[in-house]
């Protein structure tokens, strides 16, 4: 159907975010993501060799903080809004196999 | 070939991106915050020490340190990492090239290239066996800074891999970035294992065995890996690149095939964090700032000192043990005695006590003393040991010395007149041993020398008393 050098597997990255897709919007999202990719694509045309790689769009640098306690144990209302809790812990469906 | 990367937890008071307490060992989901949870709204401010303690270590092993790095996130999803992104360092790591010596089976010294070494946050536990059919999940592990060493496929063996993540956690306890204890989980590797035919250039698949916290279990886990490489190919099979798990009760490796999809982590620049940007200064300060590190002291003991290469290493390994060894050379000018007494009267002690180097129960200065007079003959070897512990509990100032080493009557009697009369006396008292003893007897002899002792409460030095006896059998 699509040849195999321009095909965007969007099952596989569905599957890495964790969501489900049907049919349509498999397409849809791939004929998306290929328009995206040519405009990113003609963007590669410009001549950037004397260009250093830009690290950070903002001219700025990390903050650093002072290796100090600063919050309090605070369990109870940071866990409201977890869906299960038990014994402190939060609990999820079991996810060994 | 052999390439590791190890996961060294850095001994901050606070975690790498929140002000929640670093604490091993509190109750579930005691130590955490907004920043840790990934709750909406929170932002992840960098902790200084961390990045002093990579900028460390980087300079331990001779690295380039980067002036600019970023921080990446690492996307994937699992219940003990709530974001659902690791942040991370990918492309521009804090430390970059760097090299560790390690002494491979030959007894010669190998270097192993460390490729890089970044700042990241640990993720959270899941424990699935605590609750029936759900996985419980502890988040105070979340955000504890980690420093990944990542070396280059230069092990070719799994002793050298052993040897290689003994000297890092070594370095890395040494310098005191890490507590180093290793059934806590503070200290962990991956080992990335290829085979391939001798003489061959071209590298084999890989397979990567996670999360291994021994020194003995990476050796085991690595063999049994590299013979199960060989099994499947010499069988026509093919490596098949994976994650595997060593599980040491079975003594196997096996797949572990829930990551097989998740090797696309889709690296992105956090845009939350800032490029960290250190200058020059700042990472010339915090070398200079650095000990001297333990294979320099190990050489040094033996150039300046003159102890044996086994006597060195032991005392290089630990930095409280060093320090105090220094000391004590220093203090009292016999670097063989003092290396002797902290090789095995103080390290026995210490153990019997459960307590380290950085807790001993004497200083050097005062153990000095002693050591000083065991040298002078002013006590013997034995007396010293008896006053060491002695001093161990109740600490005198240094002046009182003497007086305690007349109140417990270990004053050695000196080999001159005094002692010669009691060696006398005692061949007096015994005059059927003596005559013994003239025959040629010389069984008779340890008889004789423990009776000195006994009248001088051990007091005389039994080699002087031997001596002095001899000579009186000579003159007849």
């Amino acid at each position: 159907m699509t040849d195999k050098k321009n095909h965007i597997d969007i099952l596989h990255l569905a599957n890495l975010a964790k969501v489900e897709i049907d049919e349509a919007a498999e397409l849809k999202l791939e004929s998306d993501i290929k328009s995206i990719i040519k405009m990113i694509s003609k963007m590669m045309e410009v001549d950037t060799s004397d260009t250093l790689p830009l690290k950070s769009p903002l001219d700025s640098a990390q903050r650093l903080r002072p290796d100090q306690v600063s919050e309090k144990p605070n369990r109870d209302l940071l866990q409201r809004g977890a869906p299960e809790i038990k014994d402190g812990f939060f609990t999820v469906p079991r996810v060994i196999e | 070939m052999i390439g590791l990367e190890v996961h060294v937890q850095l001994a901050t008071t606070s975690k790498i991106f929140s002000g929640a307490s670093n604490e091993y060992g509190s109750l579930a989901n005691e130590n955490t915050c907004e920043i840790d949870l990934g709750l909406p709204g929170s932002l992840p401010v960098l902790n200084e020490k961390a990045v002093e303690m990579a900028v460390k270590f980087g300079c331990a092993i001779s690295a380039e340190i980067n002036e600019i790095s970023i921080f990446d996130r690492k996307n994937y999803f699992y219940p003990d990492l709530p974001k659902g992104y690791q942040i991370s360092q990918f492309e521009n790591p804090i430390v970059g090239r760097g090299s560790i010596k390690i002494t491979d089976e030959a007894g010669a010294t190998k270097i192993i290239g460390i490729t890089r070494a970044h700042l990241e946050e640990d993720a959270g536990k899941s424990i699935h066996d605590l609750f029936q059919g759900r996985t419980a999940v502890d988040l105070n592990r979340t955000g504890t800074p980690l420093l990944e060493i990542v070396s280059e496929p230069d092990i070719r063996s799994a002793r050298e891999a052993s040897e290689y993540f003994k000297q890092i956690h070594n370095l890395a306890t040494f310098i005191g970035i890490c507590d180093g204890n290793l059934s806590e989980g503070s200290m962990r590797c991956d080992a990335n294992v290829s085979v391939r035919q001798k003489g061959d250039s071209l590298l084999g698949e890989r397979t990567e065995i996670k999360n291994i916290n021994s020194f003995k279990f990476v050796e085991r886990a690595i063999e049994l890996e590299i013979e199960r490489q060989i099994d499947v190919l010499e069988d026509g099979g093919e490596i098949v690149r994976e994650t595997r798990l060593f599980d040491p009760d079975k003594d196997e490796t096996r797949s572990m095939r829930s990551k097989e999809l998740s090797e696309d982590y889709r690296y992105f620049p956090d845009p939350d964090l800032l490029p960290l940007v250190l200058s020059r200064e700042e990472i010339e300060k915090i070398k200079s700032e650095l000990p001297e590190l333990p294979q320099q002291r190990e050489k040094n003991y033996q150039s300046r000192f003159g102890l044996s290469g086994y006597d060195s290493k032991q005392l290089s390994v630990d930095r409280s043990k060093s320090d105090f060894f220094e000391e004590l050379a220093k203090a009292s000018g016999l670097p063989k005695l003092s290396a002797n007494w902290v090789n095995s009267n103080l390290s026995s002690l210490l153990n019997e006590k459960g307590l380290g180097f950085d807790q001993t129960p004497i200083l050097p200065s005062l153990l000095a003393e002693i050591l000083i007079r065991i040298d002078d003959g002013t006590i013997s070897s034995t007396s010293g040991k008896k006053l060491f512990r002695a001093f161990c509990e109740t600490p005198p100032e240094i002046p009182e010395i003497d007086d305690r080493i007349d109140e417990m009557g270990l004053r050695q009697i000196g080999g001159t007149d005094g002692l010669k009369d009691i060696v006398l006396d005692i061949l007096k008292e015994h005059p059927t041993q003596l005559a013994e003893l003239l025959k040629g007897k010389q069984k008779v002899l340890g008889f004789l020398v423990g009776q000195v002792m006994k009248k001088t409460k051990g007091a005389a030095n039994p080699k002087e008393v031997n001596e002095i006896i001899q000579g009186e059998i000579k003159k007849g």
